[in-house]
């Protein structure tokens, strides 16, 4: 027991890897760094990924459940994170796979609209995000993906490439398109957009 | 360089995976034309601000739920994980075993024949499920479908992500009660794939008098 407790001590200085190795021995104290680590990234990403975000959270759990269960299975030659992704990125599409269920995602674009009012010119950043998470949903599943994993979760191309299992090239047309389709779906706000990130440093995203 | 190049280069150049020639070129048509300028701003802004989405953050008790669950799942569990490479099936017997399953595939959706191998064919009677995208010939097609009763499903949107140029939508507009759609999955035509020349139909299915349309592009 003593030995255990030493462990846990110094745990927030461990490499991801390491824990990995004391959850195989059955380290509850480094899961739970792990999770403490990655769950607010994680459920930032599944999140928004699913179009029912009511879940998320129970995805979330399922995530790292599956994680510790299949513990013997993470090769330590891959990175933690890539893996633990990967495993959310399948639970989110084998839930909005089972459920096939869309929403209609108005952004003020057709003409019987005002549901949505336009940003607030005094408030720019504050009113605008709802609209750049709204245009998100619309995105077609593998493009919401990649544009989330790289604009807001802000990971390289090549850990995309991995989480999602398809080439960095892909990745780059997949991640260009859904720019795109961001731009253009966000294109009535045109005047508000110039104002949205003044004042903002370059993010790092979630982390 | 012209304004389709650009579109296709425009995260390139964001995150800086041009080469310097590239980049020179693309800077100097941002210059000599105000419609891309005014595009490539609106993208930087939007890609910027989606690192600054309100971060979300699970309830204050998920890590002791997660830990209670974890320590349910005890010792008796880890025993099914262990590796153990002689418990595995044999490749062969994976590789029977799909030939099974295709087989079997086969005999319930006989219609699934060469050149609709991929194809997402809507039963009819079923809840109509949006597919939302196509991607022919290196161009991506987007439509959405507006969810409702029977009676009120119409194609929304149909457009060309990369010329930003938009199908009529009349054009799909009919009082179809069911779209059957034969849909390629995504494919990333820049990989090396092609399908030029195919045509693609968007039927409406059980409808007396209808007539399907095939899209060809």
């Amino acid at each position: 027991m003593k030995a255990k407790d030493k462990k846990t001590v110094g745990l927030s200085q461990v490499s991801d890897r390491e824990l990995m190795t004391y959850v195989r021995e059955g380290n509850l104290g480094a899961f739970n760094e792990l999770a403490e680590r990655y769950k607010v990234r994680l459920y930032n990403f599944i999140y928004r990924v699913l179009p029912e975000r009511e879940e998320a959270e129970d995805i979330l759990q399922e995530t790292f459940l599956r994680a510790y269960r299949e513990r013997n299975r993470f090769d330590q030659r891959f990175c933690f994170s890539t893996w633990i992704y990967t495993i959310a990125l399948n639970l989110a599409r084998s839930e909005y796979r089972r459920r096939k269920r869309w929403r209609m995602v108005r952004l003020g674009t057709s003409r019987n609209e005002g549901e949505l009012e336009l940003p607030d010119p005094k408030n720019h950043q504050e009113s605008f995000m709802p609209f750049i998470e709204k245009a998100i949903e619309t995105l077609p599943p593998e493009y919401r993906e990649a544009f989330i994993l790289r604009d807001v979760n802000r990971l390289p191309y090549e850990e995309i490439a991995q989480i999602l299992s398809v080439p960095v090239g892909t990745v780059k047309s997949r991640i260009n398109r859904a720019r795109l389709l961001m731009r253009q779906r966000l294109e009535p706000l045109k005047e508000s957009i110039y104002e949205l990130s003044k004042g903002l440093p370059e993010s790092i995203g979630i982390s | 360089m012209n304004c389709r190049k650009v579109y296709r280069n425009l995260s390139a150049y964001h995150d800086k995976l041009l080469s310097e020639e590239k980049a020179r070129q693309l800077e100097q048509h941002l210059r000599e034309c105000p419609e891309c300028m005014q595009k490539w701003r609106e993208f930087s802004e939007i890609v910027k601000a989606a690192g600054y989405l309100e971060v979300r953050k699970p309830s204050s008790g998920f890590n002791q739920h997660l830990l209670e669950k974890v320590s349910l799942l005890g010792a008796a569990d880890q025993e099914s994980y262990e590796p153990s490479g002689n418990k595995r099936w044999p490749a062969y017997a994976l590789v029977l075993v799909g030939m099974a399953v295709a087989f079997m595939v086969f005999l319930t959706f006989p219609h699934l024949k060469k050149g609709e191998s991929h194809s997402l064919a809507q039963a009819p009677n079923q809840t109509p499920t949006l597919y939302d995208e196509l991607e022919l010939d290196g161009r991506t097609f987007t439509y959405q479908v507006s969810e409702g009763n029977d009676s009120s499903w119409r194609l929304f949107e149909f457009d060309n992500a990369d010329d930003f140029g938009t199908f009529n939508p009349e054009t799909f507009r009919r009082e179809a009660k069911v779209y059957r759609r034969y849909v390629l999955p995504v494919v990333d035509i820049e990989a090396g794939n092609s399908y030029a020349g195919e045509s693609y139909l968007l039927t409406p299915v059980a409808s007396s008098g209808m007539q399907s349309t095939d899209v060809v592009f």
